[in-house]
C-alpha cells in the first residue's frame, strides 16, 4: 500500500479478532466528508486496513469520520467491500462483478483511487490503477498532460532528444 | 478528448500516478518520459524500475506462457534474432529485423553472437573469444557495451584457449552480475584460470580469487562449446572437464583420469567450487551432455545415438542425490534448452519442437533452421538500462 496504516496494531491477537468477528459481526458507523452516516458490518469495513487498525486499537466504538471520502465514493467502496468479504465463494462471479464495477469514467476512478489509497484497500487500489493504466496505454504524451493537467516543462530541444533516442516507442 | 476523460479539475498525488504507471507496458512508459521532467526522472529512477519489474513478474506468474530467444542461420527466412512466445495452443513471434537494433553496434564479424543468458528481458550477448560483452534490454531496445575488464593483460594475448561467461539476476539485491572465466595457456607454464565479476549497479569489474582452482593435482577446463551456464540455487554452473593427476615422490606429475564435472560459482559466497556430476560415460563416441536447470534443480541431459537420459540432482550439492529420472528413446535430433516447467526445447526433423519428457507430448512450433535458443524464465518486460 502506498500509504501505510497510521495506527499500529497494539498486541491484540489477530486470531482473536477474527473469531470475534465470525461469531457476531458488529456494525460500524462511518461518516463521509459530507456528513452522511453509513452503517456497515465490521467484516465488510475491516477490508480497509485503515479501519481495521482503528477497530484493533479499540477506536471504532463511536462514529468513524472519513474526512477524505465523500458519500458517493464511500457508497461505491462499501459495495466493493461487501462483495469481497469472502472472495473464495465464486471466482467467476466476482470477476464479473469487478469488471462491471470498474466500468466508470476517469473522474470516478480518480475518487476510487484516492479513497482506496486513504482507506488502504489493496485489491481496489490495484483494480482501479490497472483500469486507469488501460485507459492511458495508447495515449500520446500530449494527451497524458491534458488528462493529468500537467505542464510540459521540457524545452523543444530536450523533447526532441528523448524522442529521437526512442523513436520505436512513438511508432503506432 | 472528451471532458469526462480529464482530471484537470482534480489533482492526483504523484505517488498514485506512479502506482498506475507500474501497470503499463514499457513502450507506453518510454513514450510517457516526454510528459514532463518529473515523469521522465520518475520513470527512469531505480525505485520505479524495480517496482515495475516486480509488478510484471507477478503478472507473469499468472500466465503459463514461455518465452524463447532464438538465433537462426543468416540465410533463414526468419531474422537472425527472434523472440517466440507460446503456451500450449498459441505461438507468437516477435522478430528483430537484422537492420535494427543489432546493426547499430559495430559487432565483430563473428555473427551470430552467443546468448549467455536472459533475465527480466535483459539479454547478455558475446562473441567467441571476443572480450566485449553486450547487455541488451530487448523490450526498450537499449544496449550497454562492456568493453572494460580487469583481465585486459590476459585478454589481449593470444594465449586464451577457453573463455566462459555466466550471466545472472541476483534477486536479493535486484542486481545483475556477469562472471567471466578465462583459461590461459602459456609456453613453459602450467595452464591456469583467471576470473572476474561485473556488477551492473556499480558498473564495475572486479577480480575474483581463483586459487581454489589452481592445483597441480586437479585441472579445470570450462567447456565453452555451448556456453550454457546455468543459474541454480544462486550459483552459476558451467560444464567442465576435470583432469586429475597424482604427484609422485620425485615431484613428477602423473595423469590419472579426466571426467566431466560442473564448475560452480556461488554468488553469495563469491567462491568457486566443483559440483560432481553423475557417473556418465562421457567419452563414449556420439555421447553429448547438456547441463540444464530442470524444475529448479541442477540436471544433466545426455544424448546418445540410442537414447536420451535426464539426470537430476535431487538435493542441491549432494552428489549421492543424482538420480536418473527419465530415459527416452532417441526421439529428437538435437537438444537446445529446458523451460522452467520442465519442457524440453528440441529439434526434430529440422523443426523446433517442445517436448514434455514426462508425458512425451510434443508441440511442433513449425520453425526451421534454429542454431541457438535460450529459454527466458520470467518477464520479458523491464526498464533496466533505461537512460543508463
Amino acid at each position: 500500500a502506498i500509504q501505510s496504516s497510521r495506527f499500529s496494531c497494539v498486541g491484540f491477537p489477530l486470531a482473536y479478532i477474527f473469531l470475534a468477528c465470525k461469531k457476531k459481526s458488529m456494525a460500524l458507523k462511518l461518516k463521509s466528508s459530507d456528513n452522511k452516516i453509513f452503517e456497515v458490518e465490521e467484516l465488510v469495513a475491516v477490508q480497509s486496513e485503515t479501519i481495521k487498525s482503528l477497530v484493533e486499537d479499540g477506536c471504532a466504538n463511536n462514529v468513524i469520520p472519513l474526512p477524505n471520502v465523500d458519500s458517493k465514493t464511500l457508497e461505491l467502496v462499501l459495495d466493493w467491500c461487501k462483495n469481497h468479504v469472502d472472495v473464495k465463494l465464486d471466482e467467476e462471479k466476482l470477476k464479473e462483478y469487478e469488471d462491471k464495477f470498474i466500468e466508470v469514467d476517469l473522474a470516478v476512478l480518480y475518487d476510487l483511487l484516492m479513497a482506496a489509497n486513504y482507506l488502504n484497500i489493496k485489491d481496489l487500489l490495484n483494480r482501479a490503477s490497472q483500469k486507469v493504466a488501460d485507459m492511458l496505454k495508447g495515449k500520446k504524451p500530449e494527451q497524458i498532460r491534458e488528462t493529468f493537467n500537467i505542464v510540459n516543462d521540457f524545452s523543444p530541444e530536450e523533447e526532441e532528444e528523448i524522442r529521437k533516442e526512442n523513436l520505436w516507442a512513438f511508432e503506432e | 478528448m472528451s471532458k469526462k476523460e480529464s482530471m484537470s479539475s482534480k489533482y492526483l498525488p504523484h505517488e498514485l500516478v506512479l502506482e498506475i504507471l507500474t501497470w503499463l507496458m514499457v513502450k507506453s512508459l518510454v513514450r510517457f518520459r516526454l510528459v514532463s521532467k518529473l515523469w521522465n526522472s520518475s520513470i527512469t529512477s531505480r525505485g520505479f524500475i524495480n517496482a515495475h519489474l516486480n509488478k510484471s513478474n507477478q503478472l507473469c506468474k499468472n500466465n503459463d506462457k514461455s518465452h524463447f530467444l532464438l538465433l537462426t542461420e543468416p540465410d533463414n527466412t526468419l531474422p537472425n534474432l527472434c523472440m517466440i512466445t507460446c503456451n500450449n495452443s498459441e505461438v507468437s513471434r516477435l522478430e528483430f529485423p537484422n537492420s535494427f537494433p543489432l546493426a547499430r553496434l559495430e559487432f565483430p564479424n563473428s555473427f551470430p553472437p552467443i546468448i549467455v543468458g536472459v533475465y527480466n528481458g535483459i539479454a547478455c550477448l558475446r562473441f567467441t573469444l571476443e572480450p566485449t560483452i553486450y547487455l541488451w534490454n530487448i523490450s526498450i531496445q537499449e544496449f550497454k557495451v562492456l568493453t572494460t575488464t580487469c583481465l585486459s593483460s590476459y585478454l589481449k594475448q593470444t594465449e586464451i584457449s577457453e573463455m566462459a561467461v555466466g550471466f545472472s539476476y541476483f534477486s536479493k539485491n535486484n542486481d545483475y552480475k556477469i562472471v567471466r572465466i578465462v583459461y590461459l595457456r602459456s609456453r613453459n607454464m602450467e595452464p591456469w584460470i583467471e576470473a572476474e565479476i561485473y556488477t551492473l549497479s556499480t558498473d564495475t569489474w572486479r577480480r575474483l580469487p581463483t586459487e581454489s582452482l589452481r592445483s597441480r593435482k586437479i585441472h579445470y577446463v570450462v567447456i565453452s562449446r555451448r556456453d550454457t551456464c546455468q543459474l541454480v540455487n544462486e550459483a552459476l554452473h558451467w560444464m567442465s572437464l576435470v583432469s586429475v593427476y597424482s604427484i609422485r615422490s620425485n615431484g613428477i606429475r602423473a595423469y590419472i583420469r579426466t571426467c566431466l564435472s560442473s564448475l560452480c560459482f556461488d554468488l553469495n559466497e563469491e567462491r568457486f567450487r566443483e559440483i560432481v556430476l553423475p557417473d556418465i560415460d562421457f567419452l563414449e563416441v556420439g555421447h553429448i551432455e547438456f547441463l540444464v536447470e530442470y524444475k529448479g534443480s541442477l540436471a544433466v541431459v545426455t544424448m546418445s545415438d540410442a537414447k536420451i537420459c535426464l539426470w537430476v540432482m535431487k538435493v542441491y550439492g549432494v552428489v549421492e542425490s543424482w538420480t536418473k529420472q527419465i530415459v527416452l528413446p532417441k526421439i529428437f535430433d538435437w537438444f537446445f534448452s529446458c523451460s522452467n516447467t520442465g519442457v524440453f526445447i528440441v529439434e526434430q526433423d529440422h523443426r523446433l519442437t517442445l517436448l514434455d519428457p514426462e508425458t512425451r507430448r510434443e508441440n511442433n512450433l513449425g520453425i526451421q533452421g534454429v542454431t541457438w535458443i535460450v529459454h527466458v524464465t520470467n518477464s520479458m518486460e523491464s526498464l533496466v538500462l533505461i537512460g543508463k
